[in-house]
């Protein structure tokens, strides 16, 4: 019973043992094998693994997936001296197990240490520029990205180097100002609108008589094309009715002449009318003188 | 004795046959343990030794190795996920509201000429790819926020706060959500992103009053344009009723002219044809006609002797004389 007993202890422990040395590796992580504390090997790829039975060898799982990193909101100066606070983020993952393994404890650990690194690096970043290059306005490039990519770049040099982290993405989550520099902007803003509903009253004024002004001189312009319009329609009647006259004239200039001059004397003498005259003016003649006189 | 020994054996029998069978349930219910129902709007990512199965399943019941040799994670595909980012709004809600803004507790961001902006957005994606969203990992909805503000931050910076304020920052928004969804794909986060809309963008509360008295100002000034492009409408439209006017009068004019003209020489060439018969008895007849229907409404008063040889004559109208 007892030598049964030994047989089924033996077989437990076996069995203990055996499941112990397989080990599982996902594909979103690495895996340290380490053999009395000093690493052993490194592993990349998901799999089942097999090791020696603890506590010859350990594994240690290391998550290769995207972690995120804020830097808090601290204030920081550009180079013409102005507090500004850009609170920036860092996107990384683990690329070199061995080297992460070696140099942190953990997640957190590496977090805190990327953090420093994020604040100092983008700082520095900062303090090269001026202000008014931050917030350009004008609808020109930003600088902000030549400065993530500054940060990313000197972050990188260190992180890959050193503790096998690859900083894959950074940027600024927002720029702002200390609460006394907001007030200030807040003023200049305020004095910024009240100019600006003036002036745009102003030009609504100027715009509104610059269009009455256009119609006016829109109307001048019809007009005159319209008179000059109607003249040649005139003189185009004048110069017709004028044909047709000289037709009847050139039939018999004399009885022209005749029937004309009678038909103007006609035509002058009205009701209301008083003329001295001298007789021998056309068409008056024709008072005194014959036609056969003439 | 014989009895008791089979008795305790039956009894031995059946007690291992009961663990046999506790242990066979609990083998298969073990070995089922890592399946998993997929629904029609999901997708899975099965895990298997640690690998991931390249080859997606189909919807319905998944077949995994149970933990921890394998693992199923059920990703919804066809969901439309929204995230609303409020971190560029005012937390204080202070009345009334504040002339200055704490950098910390007061979300906002600076537009171009520095100006303060602040704003509530809220993106929608969809999952695109669940290997990539598995192997991005569980902070994936944090780095697309991040994402998001970034380029919102990138974009303010170059665009004065009118033209962020316009059309709830249409141009923008526009402008940023392409460069998000670039950077979603550089990143792999296995997603895709469907639109970024403005929930609010607002200058700080305390200067809203200066806000409304510009837009109140815009305003006035459509409305006097309005105004002033309807009187030039109208100015125009009576100028070429004018001109429409004259044109038809000058056209009319100008056929009366001919007509009389016409009618002018046709009468006249009826006298020519008459003067022809006998001449000088036409003429004196036909001036002596006019004559007297000129003396009609006027009365010859002298025909005198003037300077020289010449006569003059004196008309007179016959009402004038009447009343003499």
């Amino acid at each position: 019973m007892k030598l049964q007993n030994a047989a089924a202890l033996i077989a437990a422990s076996s069995a203990v043992v055996a499941f112990s040395s397989f080990f599982i590796v996902s594909d979103h992580e690495y895996a340290i094998v380490t053999q009395l504390g000093k690493t052993a090997r490194h592993i990349h790829s998901g799999g089942i693994y097999f090791k020696l039975p603890w506590p010859l060898q350990t594994v240690y799982h290391i998550d290769k997936r995207l972690n995120l990193l804020h830097s808090g909101k601290h204030e920081t100066t550009t180079r013409d001296r102005r507090n500004i606070i850009a609170p920036a983020f860092a996107v990384w993952r683990v690329t070199d197990a061995t080297k992460f393994f070696e140099t942190f404890a953990d997640k957190q650990e590496a977090s805190k240490k990327l953090e420093g690194m994020l604040v100092h690096t983008k700082n520095a970043a900062l303090a090269k520029r001026e202000f008014s290059e931050l917030v350009s306005g004008e609808n020109t490039v930003s600088v902000l990205p030549e400065i993530e990519s500054e940060v990313l770049a000197a972050m990188n040099t260190d992180t890959e180097k050193f503790f096998g982290i690859t900083v894959l993405q950074v940027g600024l989550l927002q720029l702002t100002l200390p609460e006394s520099g907001s007030r200030a902007v807040m003023q200049r803003m305020r004095a910024e609108r009240s100019l600006k509903a003036a002036q745009v009253k102003a030009e609504s004024l100027e715009h509104s008589s610059r269009i009455r002004a256009e119609a006016q001189a829109q109307r001048s312009k019809i007009l005159a094309a319209a008179e000059a319009e109607a003249a040649k329609i005139l003189g185009e009647g004048e110069a017709e009715a004028t044909r047709i006259l000289r037709e009847a004239y050139e039939k018999n200039p004399a009885l022209f002449e005749f029937v004309r001059e009678l038909e103007v004397l006609q035509n002058v003498v009205s009701p209301n009318t008083m003329l001295i005259l001298g007789t021998d003016t056309p068409p008056f003649r024709m008072i005194t003188q014959d036609p056969e006189a003439r | 004795m014989s009895d008791n020994s089979d008795e305790a054996f039956s009894a031995c029998l059946k007690a291992v046959g009961i663990l046999g069978l506790i242990l066979t349930l609990a083998t298969v219910g073990y070995a089922l343990s890592g399946f998993r129902f997929v629904r029609q709007h999901e997708s899975a990512v099965v895990y298997t030794l640690g690998k991931i199965n390249p080859s997606l399943p189909m919807p319905g019941v998944v077949p995994a190795l149970p933990a921890p040799f394998g693992h199923v994670s059920v990703i919804p595909v066809k969901t439309a996920f929204s995230l609303t980012l409020e971190d560029w709004k005012n937390e204080k809600n202070l009345q009334p509201p504040a002339d200055m803004l704490d950098p910390v507790l007061d979300g906002h961001t600076l537009a171009g000429g520095v100006n303060i902006v602040q704003g509530r957005f809220q993106i929608r994606y969809r999952v695109s790819s669940p290997v990539e969203l598995e192997k991005a990992g569980p902070d994936t909805e944090k780095i697309l926020s991040a994402i998001v503000y970034k380029n919102l931050t990138t974009s303010a910076v170059t665009r004065q706060i009118d033209e962020l304020l316009e059309s709830q920052g249409a141009n923008w928004l526009a402008d940023c959500l392409n460069a998000i969804r670039r950077e979603v794909k550089q990143l792999s986060l296995g997603l895709e992103i469907d639109s970024l809309e403005a929930l609010e963008i607002s200058p700080p509360a305390a200067l809203k009053e200066a806000f409304n008295a510009v837009s109140a100002a815009h305003l006035e000034a459509d409305s006097a344009n309005r105004q002033a492009l309807s009187d030039a409408a109208s100015i125009v439209g009576a100028a070429n009723a004018e001109r429409q006017e004259l044109l038809i009068k000058s056209q009319a004019q100008r056929e009366q002219k001919i007509t009389l003209a016409k009618a002018w020489a046709g009468r006249f060439f009826l006298l020519d044809a008459q003067s022809r018969i006998q001449p000088e008895v036409f003429a004196r007849e036909y001036r002596n006609a006019k004559i007297s229907e000129i003396l009609k409404t006027c009365r010859l008063e002298a025909v005198m002797p003037g300077e020289g040889q010449k006569v003059r004559i004196i008309w007179k109208p016959q009402q004038e004389t009447q009343s003499e």
